[in-house]
C-alpha cells in the first residue's frame, strides 16, 4: 500500500516526466542519426562495389577484345599503311606544277613564232623564266601575242617582259616570265568521300 | 547522486557524442569516399569507352578483305615505298630519259642527311627542333639533281609528260635549261621522290582504322594505269664473306 502512495510534490513530478520525455527525444534523434549515416556509408561502399565489378567485368572484356585485336594486326597495318600511302600519294599529286603541258605552251608559242629557246628556269611554285632569241621584230611581235592570247588565260598569268636586247649583227634577245597556273595531277580523285 | 549522473550522461554527454561521431563522419569517411567513387567512376567511362572503340574496330576488321587490301598496298608501295631503294630509282630514271631521247650527263643524289648541318648548332631548343623536322622531311623524300642532253628540245617534253605517270611517284622542283653554241641543250632537273615508313605512336590496339573512302579508292584507280620503270630486281651482294662474287 505505501509502494502505491506518490510522495514526490506535483512540480517535482511534472519536471520528471518533461525530462524523461526530452532524453527519450534526444536518444531517439542520435540513434536515427546514426542509422540515416550508416545507410549512406553502406550505400557509398555497395556502389563502390558495383563500380568494381564493373571495372573487372570491363577489364576482362578489353583484355579479350585486345587478343582478338591483336591477331588481326596485319590487317590493322595493311589498312593503315595503304590508307597513308594513298593519301601521300594524292597530296604529292596535288601540289605538282604541270611541267608537261606548261613547257609545250612554251615551246609551241616559241616554235610556232620562230623564235629559239636559249635558256629556261621552271619552278613548282609556277614561276617561268624563258629567254630566246628572236632574228626579226615579226618573230618578237608574234612570241608578244601568242603569250597574251586569250586561250592561254586560265594556264598563265602575270606575263611579264624582263630583258630585251639588240646587239648589232645579232638576233634580239629577250627574257620573259610569267606564273604558270595549271596544278594537279590528280583530277577527279578528291571528289566524293563517301565510306567503302 | 547517481541517478542525476547517469540521467546527465544519458541526456547531454552521449548525443553531443553521437553529434560528434557524425560529424568526424563526413570529412573523414564520407569525402574521401565520394571522391574514391569519382575517380572509380572516371575509370570505368572511360574502360568502357575504350572498350566500344575497341570493338568497333572488330568490326570493321571483320569486314575487311585482306587479299584485296594486300594486293592494292603492293601496288601502292611501288608509288611510296617504306624505303628508299635508289638502284631501281637511278635504272628506272636512266631508262626514262634513254626512252625521250635525252642522255644522262649526270645524276646527284642525296637520300637523306643522317646529321643535318642544322643538328650541330643544338644551342637553342629552336635549333634542335628544327634539326628534328629537317631529318624527318630528309627521311620522307628522296631529293636528285639530274643532267641531261639532247639536240631537241621538245625532249624534254616527252620526259616531263613520262615523268607524270611513272608507278613510282616523281616530283620536278625545277628545270635549268641551257643552249650552248652547237645548239646541244642541258637541262638541269631537281627532282623528289617521297618515301613513306609506317609510323605508329600511341594506342595501337584501341585507336580507330582509317576509312579506306571513294576518294582513296579514285587515287588508286588513277594511278593504276601509270606506268613501271622501276621494276628492276638486282641481286644482292653477301656480307661478311671474303669474296661477295662467289
Amino acid at each position: 500500500m505505501a509502494k502505491d502512495i506518490d510522495l514526490m510534490p506535483r512540480e517535482a513530478a511534472k519536471k520528471e516526466r518533461t525530462r524523461g520525455s526530452v532524453n527519450k527525444t534526444v536518444n531517439i534523434t542520435a540513434v536515427v542519426s546514426l542509422l540515416v549515416v550508416a545507410a549512406v556509408l553502406a550505400a557509398l561502399f555497395g556502389y563502390q562495389l558495383f563500380l568494381a565489378s564493373s571495372a573487372q567485368r570491363i577489364d576482362s572484356q578489353t583484355k579479350d577484345s585486345q587478343e582478338q585485336v591483336i591477331a588481326q594486326s596485319a590487317k590493322d597495318i595493311t589498312r593503315r599503311a595503304l590508307v597513308e600511302k594513298l593519301d601521300d600519294t594524292k597530296e604529292f599529286l596535288n601540289s605538282r606544277l604541270l611541267f608537261a603541258g606548261s613547257y609545250k605552251i612554251v615551246l609551241d608559242i616559241l616554235n610556232k613564232s620562230g623564235a629559239t629557246l636559249t635558256e629556261g628556269k621552271l619552278k613548282n611554285d609556277g614561276i617561268f623564266t624563258i629567254s630566246a632569241d628572236a632574228k626579226t621584230t615579226k618573230i618578237l611581235n608574234k612570241v608578244v601575242n601568242a603569250l597574251n592570247d586569250e586561250k592561254l588565260k586560265e594556264d598563265l598569268k602575270n606575263i611579264k617582259l624582263i630583258t630585251l636586247t639588240k646587239i648589232p649583227n645579232e638576233p634580239y634577245k629577250f627574257t620573259v616570265e610569267y606564273k604558270a597556273l595549271k596544278r594537279g595531277l590528280l583530277e577527279k580523285a578528291s571528289e566524293g568521300e563517301g565510306e567503302k | 547522486m547517481d541517478k542525476v549522473n547517469t540521467s546527465v550522461l544519458r541526456l547531454y554527454i552521449v548525443p553531443l557524442l553521437v553529434v560528434l561521431v557524425i560529424l568526424l563522419l563526413v570529412p573523414f569517411v564520407l569525402l574521401p569516399q565520394l571522391q574514391t567513387i569519382r575517380d572509380k567512376n572516371l575509370e570505368v567511362r572511360s574502360g568502357q569507352e575504350r572498350l566500344d572503340s575497341i570493338n568497333s574496330k572488330l568490326e570493321i576488321l571483320g569486314s575487311i578483305d585482306e587479299e584485296k587490301e594486300s594486293s592494292k598496298l603492293l601496288e601502292m608501295e611501288k608509288l611510296v615505298p617504306s624505303s628508299k631503294e635508289l638502284a631501281s630509282l637511278v635504272v628506272g630514271v636512266r631508262s626514262l630519259a634513254a626512252k625521250s631521247g635525252l642522255s644522262v650527263a649526270a645524276m646527284e643524289l642525296s637520300p637523306g642527311k643522317v646529321a643535318t648541318s642544322g643538328a650541330t648548332l643544338l644551342s637553342s631548343k629552336k635549333a634542335k627542333a628544327f634539326a628534328v623536322r629537317e631529318k624527318k622531311e630528309d627521311s620522307e623524300k628522296i631529293t636528285f639533281d639530274l643532267t641531261l642532253k639532247s639536240k631537241k628540245v621538245s625532249d624534254l617534253q616527252k620526259f616531263l609528260t613520262d615523268i607524270q605517270k611513272t608507278k613510282r611517284l616523281f616530283g620536278v622542283e625545277t628545270i635549268e635549261i641551257e643552249r650552248d653554241e652547237k645548239g646541244v641543250y642541258t637541262y638541269v632537273l631537281e627532282i623528289i621522290a617521297p618515301v613513306r615508313e609506317l609510323r605508329s605512336s600511341g594506342d595501337v590496339v584501341a585507336s580507330p582504322l582509317p576509312a579506306f573512302t571513294d576518294s582513296h579508292q579514285s587515287v588508286f584507280d588513277f594511278v593504276a594505269d601509270f606506268i613501271n620503270f622501276t621494276n628492276v630486281t638486282f641481286q644482292k651482294a653477301k656480307t661478311g664473306v671474303k669474296d661477295p662474287f662467289k
